[in-house]
Protein backbone atom coordinates (compact mmCIF):
# COMPACT_ATOMS: atom_id res chain seq x y z
CA UNK A 1 0.00 0.00 0.00
CA UNK A 2 1.41 3.74 -0.94
CA UNK A 3 0.35 6.74 1.07
CA UNK A 4 2.15 10.00 0.68
CA UNK A 5 1.35 13.43 0.90
CA UNK A 6 0.58 15.74 -2.05
CA UNK A 7 0.32 19.07 -3.19
CA UNK A 8 1.80 21.58 -0.94
CA UNK A 9 1.41 24.91 -2.05
CA UNK A 10 2.95 28.17 -0.55
CA UNK A 11 3.12 31.80 -1.75
CA UNK A 12 6.77 31.73 -0.44
CA UNK A 13 7.85 29.08 -3.32
CA UNK A 14 6.29 31.20 -6.03
CA UNK A 15 9.10 31.94 -8.55
CA UNK A 16 11.44 29.11 -7.35
CA UNK A 17 9.75 26.27 -9.46
CA UNK A 18 10.49 28.62 -12.48
CA UNK A 19 14.07 28.30 -11.65
CA UNK A 20 14.32 25.33 -11.31
CA UNK A 21 12.58 24.52 -14.29
CA UNK A 22 14.84 26.69 -16.45
CA UNK A 23 18.31 25.93 -14.67
CA UNK A 24 17.90 21.74 -14.67
CA UNK A 25 15.43 20.82 -17.44
CA UNK A 26 18.36 20.27 -19.55
CA UNK A 27 20.46 18.30 -17.31
CA UNK A 28 17.37 16.44 -16.07
CA UNK A 29 16.42 15.44 -19.85
CA UNK A 30 19.91 13.95 -20.18
CA UNK A 31 19.56 12.08 -16.82
CA UNK A 32 16.22 10.64 -18.35
CA UNK A 33 17.55 9.88 -21.72
CA UNK A 34 20.21 7.79 -20.58
CA UNK A 35 17.95 5.43 -19.26
CA UNK A 36 15.28 5.28 -21.49
CA UNK A 37 17.03 6.62 -24.28
CA UNK A 38 13.65 7.51 -26.14
CA UNK A 39 13.41 11.19 -26.17
CA UNK A 40 9.28 11.10 -25.34
CA UNK A 41 9.69 9.05 -23.04
CA UNK A 42 12.50 11.00 -21.39
CA UNK A 43 10.65 14.10 -21.61
CA UNK A 44 7.52 12.17 -19.72
CA UNK A 45 9.75 11.36 -17.32
CA UNK A 46 11.14 14.64 -16.21
CA UNK A 47 7.80 16.11 -16.66
CA UNK A 48 6.51 13.71 -13.50
CA UNK A 49 10.03 14.72 -11.86
CA UNK A 50 8.71 18.21 -12.41
CA UNK A 51 5.45 17.39 -10.46
CA UNK A 52 7.06 15.74 -8.12
CA UNK A 53 9.57 18.71 -7.17
CA UNK A 54 6.72 20.85 -7.54
CA UNK A 55 5.21 18.88 -4.54
CA UNK A 56 8.45 19.52 -2.55
CA UNK A 57 9.28 22.50 -3.56
CA UNK A 58 9.27 23.59 0.33
CA UNK A 59 11.70 22.11 1.19
CA UNK A 60 13.83 23.67 -1.54
CA UNK A 61 16.40 26.40 -0.11
CA UNK A 62 19.18 26.71 -2.06
CA UNK A 63 18.15 26.26 -6.31
CA UNK A 64 21.83 26.53 -7.29
CA UNK A 65 22.90 24.18 -4.13
CA UNK A 66 25.04 20.77 -4.85
CA UNK A 67 22.78 19.04 -2.33
CA UNK A 68 19.28 20.67 -4.68
CA UNK A 69 20.91 19.71 -7.90
CA UNK A 70 22.19 16.16 -6.51
CA UNK A 71 18.10 16.42 -5.08
CA UNK A 72 16.83 17.07 -8.99
CA UNK A 73 18.56 14.87 -10.48
CA UNK A 74 17.83 12.12 -8.47
CA UNK A 75 14.37 12.28 -8.98
CA UNK A 76 14.83 12.70 -12.29
CA UNK A 77 16.53 9.49 -12.22
CA UNK A 78 14.31 7.62 -10.26
CA UNK A 79 11.14 8.88 -12.57
CA UNK A 80 13.27 7.76 -15.77
CA UNK A 81 13.74 4.32 -13.93
CA UNK A 82 9.85 4.12 -13.18
CA UNK A 83 8.92 4.54 -16.16
CA UNK A 84 11.57 2.18 -18.30
CA UNK A 85 9.92 -0.47 -15.48
CA UNK A 86 6.64 0.33 -16.92
CA UNK A 87 7.53 -0.17 -20.67
CA UNK A 88 9.46 -3.24 -20.13
CA UNK A 89 8.80 -5.30 -16.87
CA UNK A 90 5.44 -6.10 -15.53
CA UNK A 91 7.12 -7.41 -12.42
CA UNK A 92 7.31 -4.48 -9.64
CA UNK A 93 10.05 -6.81 -7.44
CA UNK A 94 11.92 -7.63 -10.50
CA UNK A 95 12.74 -4.34 -11.41
CA UNK A 96 14.07 -2.76 -7.93
CA UNK A 97 16.72 -5.41 -8.18
CA UNK A 98 17.42 -5.53 -11.67
CA UNK A 99 17.49 -1.59 -12.77
CA UNK A 100 20.61 -0.02 -12.30
CA UNK A 101 19.82 3.64 -13.11
CA UNK A 102 22.98 5.67 -14.17
CA UNK A 103 26.28 4.61 -13.82
CA UNK A 104 28.49 6.26 -11.04
CA UNK A 105 31.71 6.36 -11.65
CA UNK A 106 34.25 6.30 -8.46
CA UNK A 107 37.60 6.27 -8.14
CA UNK A 108 40.72 5.53 -6.59
CA UNK A 109 40.93 2.66 -3.65
CA UNK A 110 37.79 0.58 -3.21
CA UNK A 111 35.65 2.67 -0.35
CA UNK A 112 32.04 2.43 1.26
CA UNK A 113 31.35 5.52 -1.08
CA UNK A 114 33.06 3.44 -4.31
CA UNK A 115 30.72 -0.01 -3.05
CA UNK A 116 27.58 2.11 -2.70
CA UNK A 117 28.20 3.51 -6.44
CA UNK A 118 28.14 -0.07 -7.30
CA UNK A 119 24.63 -0.29 -5.97
CA UNK A 120 21.47 -0.70 -8.75
CA UNK A 121 19.77 2.42 -8.53
CA UNK A 122 16.76 2.00 -6.59
CA UNK A 123 19.05 1.29 -3.56
CA UNK A 124 21.60 4.06 -4.44
CA UNK A 125 18.76 5.81 -4.57
CA UNK A 126 16.84 4.94 -1.28
CA UNK A 127 20.09 4.94 0.71
CA UNK A 128 20.83 8.58 -0.17
CA UNK A 129 18.09 9.76 -0.07
CA UNK A 130 18.14 8.75 3.40
CA UNK A 131 21.26 9.63 4.36
CA UNK A 132 22.28 12.43 2.14
CA UNK A 133 19.29 14.20 1.85
CA UNK A 134 17.94 13.46 5.63
CA UNK A 135 14.20 12.40 4.21
CA UNK A 136 11.93 10.36 6.10
CA UNK A 137 10.71 6.73 5.04
CA UNK A 138 7.42 8.36 4.35
CA UNK A 139 9.02 11.37 2.27
CA UNK A 140 11.16 8.55 0.12
CA UNK A 141 7.98 6.60 -0.14
CA UNK A 142 6.16 9.74 -1.61
CA UNK A 143 9.40 10.11 -3.94
CA UNK A 144 9.70 6.79 -5.17
CA UNK A 145 5.97 5.96 -6.01
CA UNK A 146 6.34 2.93 -3.07
CA UNK A 147 4.74 2.14 0.13
CA UNK A 148 6.77 3.36 3.31
CA UNK A 149 7.22 -0.68 4.38
CA UNK A 150 8.72 -1.12 1.14
CA UNK A 151 10.88 1.79 1.35
CA UNK A 152 11.58 0.27 4.94
CA UNK A 153 12.23 -3.05 3.73
CA UNK A 154 14.29 -1.88 0.57
CA UNK A 155 16.46 0.50 2.81
CA UNK A 156 17.17 -2.58 4.79
CA UNK A 157 18.01 -4.75 1.27
CA UNK A 158 20.39 -1.82 0.53
CA UNK A 159 22.60 -2.12 3.64
CA UNK A 160 22.21 -5.88 3.57
CA UNK A 161 23.98 -5.55 -0.40
CA UNK A 162 26.41 -2.67 0.39
CA UNK A 163 27.64 -4.93 3.21
CA UNK A 164 27.73 -8.02 0.59
CA UNK A 165 30.26 -5.78 -2.04
CA UNK A 166 31.84 -3.88 1.11
CA UNK A 167 33.21 -7.28 1.61
CA UNK A 168 33.88 -9.20 -1.71
CA UNK A 169 35.69 -5.22 -1.88
CA UNK A 170 37.62 -6.44 1.36
CA UNK A 171 36.27 -2.76 2.54
CA UNK A 172 35.35 -4.11 6.48
CA UNK B 1 28.50 -3.33 10.38
CA UNK B 2 28.04 0.11 9.32
CA UNK B 3 26.83 2.84 10.66
CA UNK B 4 24.33 5.92 9.66
CA UNK B 5 27.43 8.29 9.98
CA UNK B 6 29.39 5.69 7.96
CA UNK B 7 26.44 6.05 5.35
CA UNK B 8 26.24 9.70 5.65
CA UNK B 9 29.69 10.43 4.76
CA UNK B 10 29.91 7.79 1.86
CA UNK B 11 26.29 9.31 0.25
CA UNK B 12 27.59 12.94 0.47
CA UNK B 13 30.82 11.23 -1.92
CA UNK B 14 28.81 8.99 -4.09
CA UNK B 15 26.28 12.27 -4.51
CA UNK B 16 29.48 14.43 -5.26
CA UNK B 17 30.88 12.08 -7.87
CA UNK B 18 27.15 11.74 -9.17
CA UNK B 19 27.19 15.11 -9.94
CA UNK B 20 31.06 15.16 -11.45
CA UNK B 21 29.79 12.26 -13.97
CA UNK B 22 27.53 15.18 -15.54
CA UNK B 23 27.52 17.88 -18.13
CA UNK B 24 26.81 21.20 -16.78
CA UNK B 25 23.27 22.41 -16.66
CA UNK B 26 24.49 24.85 -19.49
CA UNK B 27 26.10 22.25 -21.55
CA UNK B 28 22.50 20.61 -21.52
CA UNK B 29 20.55 22.02 -24.13
CA UNK B 30 17.66 19.89 -25.50
CA UNK B 31 15.12 21.86 -27.39
CA UNK B 32 11.43 20.31 -25.89
CA UNK B 33 8.21 19.34 -27.55
CA UNK B 34 5.84 21.41 -27.74
CA UNK B 35 3.61 19.05 -25.59
CA UNK B 36 5.94 19.38 -22.81
CA UNK B 37 6.11 23.01 -22.96
CA UNK B 38 2.29 23.19 -22.65
CA UNK B 39 2.29 20.99 -19.81
CA UNK B 40 5.15 22.44 -18.00
CA UNK B 41 3.48 26.03 -18.43
CA UNK B 42 0.73 24.78 -16.63
CA UNK B 43 2.52 23.56 -14.18
CA UNK B 44 4.59 26.65 -13.82
CA UNK B 45 1.74 28.99 -13.53
CA UNK B 46 0.31 26.42 -10.86
CA UNK B 47 3.84 27.13 -9.02
CA UNK B 48 3.63 30.85 -9.60
CA UNK B 49 -0.04 31.15 -8.77
CA UNK B 50 -1.16 28.90 -6.15
CA UNK B 51 -3.64 31.31 -4.36
CA UNK B 52 -5.77 32.44 -8.01
CA UNK B 53 -6.24 28.37 -8.19
CA UNK B 54 -6.97 27.97 -4.29
CA UNK B 55 -9.65 30.93 -4.83
CA UNK B 56 -10.83 28.95 -8.67
CA UNK B 57 -11.72 25.84 -6.42
CA UNK B 58 -13.41 28.02 -3.71
CA UNK B 59 -15.27 29.88 -6.22
CA UNK B 60 -16.42 26.65 -8.09
CA UNK B 61 -17.71 24.89 -4.90
CA UNK B 62 -19.73 28.32 -3.37
CA UNK B 63 -21.28 27.90 -7.36
CA UNK B 64 -21.91 24.06 -6.67
CA UNK B 65 -23.08 24.98 -3.76
CA UNK B 66 -25.87 27.47 -4.75
CA UNK B 67 -26.93 25.52 -7.65
CA UNK B 68 -27.80 22.93 -5.63
CA UNK B 69 -30.09 25.17 -3.71
CA UNK B 70 -27.89 25.81 -0.44
CA UNK B 71 -27.29 29.28 -0.90
CA UNK B 72 -29.09 30.88 1.96
CA UNK B 73 -28.05 27.98 4.19
CA UNK B 74 -24.70 28.45 3.43
CA UNK B 75 -24.41 32.59 4.44
CA UNK B 76 -25.80 31.84 7.89
CA UNK B 77 -25.69 28.25 9.38
CA UNK B 78 -22.69 26.34 11.30
CA UNK B 79 -22.91 23.89 7.87
CA UNK B 80 -22.22 26.75 5.88
CA UNK B 81 -18.73 26.93 7.84
CA UNK B 82 -18.07 23.13 7.31
CA UNK B 83 -18.93 23.45 3.70
CA UNK B 84 -16.10 25.75 2.98
CA UNK B 85 -13.45 23.93 4.83
CA UNK B 86 -13.30 20.24 5.95
CA UNK B 87 -11.25 17.45 4.52
CA UNK B 88 -13.02 15.39 2.31
CA UNK B 89 -12.52 11.42 0.97
CA UNK B 90 -12.85 9.90 -1.62
CA UNK B 91 -12.22 6.87 -3.39
CA UNK B 92 -10.57 6.54 -6.87
CA UNK B 93 -9.47 3.52 -9.03
CA UNK B 94 -6.58 2.25 -6.68
CA UNK B 95 -7.52 3.63 -3.37
CA UNK B 96 -8.38 6.74 -1.65
CA UNK B 97 -7.50 10.05 -1.43
CA UNK B 98 -8.25 12.84 1.21
CA UNK B 99 -7.99 16.47 0.02
CA UNK B 100 -9.01 19.87 2.38
CA UNK B 101 -11.53 21.55 0.22
CA UNK B 102 -12.75 25.05 1.25
CA UNK B 103 -11.12 28.10 2.92
CA UNK B 104 -8.87 27.70 6.36
CA UNK B 105 -11.23 28.47 9.10
CA UNK B 106 -10.25 27.83 12.09
CA UNK B 107 -6.61 25.78 12.64
CA UNK B 108 -6.07 22.60 14.66
CA UNK B 109 -2.93 23.35 16.57
CA UNK B 110 -3.08 20.43 18.61
CA UNK B 111 -0.39 17.46 18.10
CA UNK B 112 -1.77 14.13 18.31
CA UNK B 113 -0.07 10.25 19.14
CA UNK B 114 -1.18 7.01 19.67
CA UNK B 115 -1.66 6.72 23.50
CA UNK B 116 -1.96 2.56 22.72
CA UNK B 117 -0.04 0.43 20.49
CA UNK B 118 -0.12 -3.69 20.41
CA UNK B 119 3.34 -4.01 22.82
CA UNK B 120 4.91 -5.46 20.09
CA UNK B 121 5.34 -2.65 17.74
CA UNK B 122 8.46 -0.03 18.22
CA UNK B 123 8.37 3.27 16.99
CA UNK B 124 11.36 3.51 14.31
CA UNK B 125 10.62 6.99 12.86
CA UNK B 126 8.76 10.06 13.74
CA UNK B 127 8.62 13.10 11.60
CA UNK B 128 6.41 16.20 12.02
CA UNK B 129 6.43 19.33 9.85
CA UNK B 130 3.96 21.36 8.34
CA UNK B 131 0.80 20.34 10.43
CA UNK B 132 1.44 16.76 9.94
CA UNK B 133 3.00 14.29 11.69
CA UNK B 134 3.93 10.47 10.76
CA UNK B 135 4.67 8.14 13.24
CA UNK B 136 5.94 4.55 11.82
CA UNK B 137 6.27 1.74 13.89
CA UNK B 138 7.78 -2.18 13.00
CA UNK B 139 7.23 -5.51 14.96
CA UNK B 140 9.04 -8.63 14.36
CA UNK B 141 7.27 -8.90 10.59
CA UNK B 142 5.44 -5.86 9.71
CA UNK B 143 5.67 -2.24 9.74
CA UNK B 144 2.48 0.35 10.91
CA UNK B 145 1.90 3.80 10.84
CA UNK B 146 -0.30 6.35 12.64
CA UNK B 147 -0.55 10.08 10.58
CA UNK B 148 -2.51 12.94 11.04
CA UNK B 149 -2.67 16.28 8.84
CA UNK B 150 -4.17 19.54 9.99
CA UNK B 151 -5.22 21.94 7.57
CA UNK B 152 -2.68 25.40 8.04
CA UNK B 153 -2.99 28.83 6.51
CA UNK B 154 -1.16 28.89 3.46
CA UNK B 155 -0.07 25.61 3.37
CA UNK B 156 -2.35 23.04 1.64
CA UNK B 157 -1.69 19.16 2.14
CA UNK B 158 -3.25 16.47 0.98
CA UNK B 159 -3.32 12.72 1.38
CA UNK B 160 -3.32 9.43 -1.20
CA UNK B 161 -3.48 6.20 0.11
CA UNK B 162 -3.31 2.78 -2.72
CA UNK B 163 -3.64 -0.16 -2.36
CA UNK B 164 -1.84 -2.94 -4.90
CA UNK B 165 -5.52 -4.83 -5.05
CA UNK B 166 -8.42 -2.00 -4.44
CA UNK B 167 -10.81 -4.08 -5.84
CA UNK B 168 -10.54 -6.58 -3.21
CA UNK B 169 -10.35 -4.39 -0.18
CA UNK B 170 -13.46 -4.23 2.04
CA UNK B 171 -14.98 -0.77 3.34
CA UNK B 172 -16.62 -0.18 6.74
CA UNK B 173 -17.80 2.19 8.31
CA UNK B 174 -16.77 2.04 12.52
CA UNK B 175 -17.03 4.56 14.90
CA UNK B 176 -13.76 6.39 16.23
CA UNK B 177 -14.79 7.86 19.79
CA UNK B 178 -18.21 8.78 18.03
CA UNK B 179 -16.86 10.01 14.77
CA UNK B 180 -17.31 8.45 11.95
CA UNK B 181 -14.55 6.56 9.89
CA UNK B 182 -14.03 4.37 7.49
CA UNK B 183 -11.81 0.86 7.56
CA UNK B 184 -10.28 -0.24 4.57
CA UNK B 185 -9.41 -4.21 5.24
CA UNK B 186 -7.64 -6.05 2.08
CA UNK B 187 -8.83 -9.85 1.49
CA UNK B 188 -5.06 -10.53 2.07
CA UNK B 189 -5.00 -10.67 5.79
CA UNK B 190 -1.14 -9.96 6.27
CA UNK B 191 -1.60 -6.94 4.43
CA UNK B 192 -2.19 -3.68 6.53
CA UNK B 193 -5.75 -2.05 7.23
CA UNK B 194 -6.36 1.13 7.35
CA UNK B 195 -8.73 3.12 8.95
CA UNK B 196 -9.14 7.20 8.07
CA UNK B 197 -11.83 9.31 10.14
CA UNK B 198 -11.68 13.38 10.88
CA UNK B 199 -12.35 15.65 13.73
CA UNK B 200 -15.56 16.79 14.07
CA UNK B 201 -14.90 19.96 12.99
CA UNK B 202 -13.44 18.36 9.71
CA UNK B 203 -10.12 20.12 10.24
CA UNK B 204 -7.87 17.33 10.94
CA UNK B 205 -7.78 13.63 9.35
CA UNK B 206 -6.19 11.02 10.59
CA UNK B 207 -5.04 7.64 9.14
CA UNK B 208 -3.91 4.60 11.17
CA UNK B 209 -2.60 1.49 9.04
CA UNK B 210 -1.21 -1.86 11.08
CA UNK B 211 -1.50 -5.59 9.31
CA UNK B 212 -4.03 -6.14 12.58
CA UNK B 213 -7.74 -7.47 13.39
CA UNK B 214 -10.29 -4.56 12.86
CA UNK B 215 -11.03 -4.60 16.36
CA UNK B 216 -7.09 -3.67 17.51
CA UNK B 217 -7.11 -1.29 14.71
CA UNK B 218 -10.20 0.40 15.90
CA UNK B 219 -8.39 0.43 19.55
CA UNK B 220 -5.57 2.11 18.31
CA UNK B 221 -7.84 4.63 16.65
CA UNK B 222 -9.70 5.31 19.29
CA UNK B 223 -6.66 6.17 21.85
CA UNK B 224 -5.41 8.54 19.29
CA UNK B 225 -4.29 11.41 22.17
CA UNK B 226 -4.13 14.78 21.81
CA UNK B 227 -1.09 16.47 23.82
Amino acid sequence: MLCYLMAIESPADQTKFEKIYQHYKGLMFHVANEILQNEEDAEDAVHNAFVKIAKDISKIEDVTSVRTQHFILLVAESEAIDLYRKNHLRNKTKYLEALAGLIVPMEGAPSLAYCMGKLPGKYREVLLLKHYHGLSFREIAELLHLSQDNVYKLHQRAKSKLQQICEEEGVL
Amino acid sequence: MISDEMLSQAAGEVAEAFLASLPSPEECTHTYSKRFERKMKRLCARQAHPVRFYVLRTAACILLALLLGFGSLLAVSAQAREAFGRWIRNDTETGFEVDFEGKVGEEDTARYHPGWIPSEYVVIEDSESRGYRDILYKSVDDLGWFTYLSVREHVYTGVYVYFEDFEDVRQQTVWINGLEGTLYQPADPSEASVICWMNSEGTTVFLVNFAVDADTLIRIAENIVAE
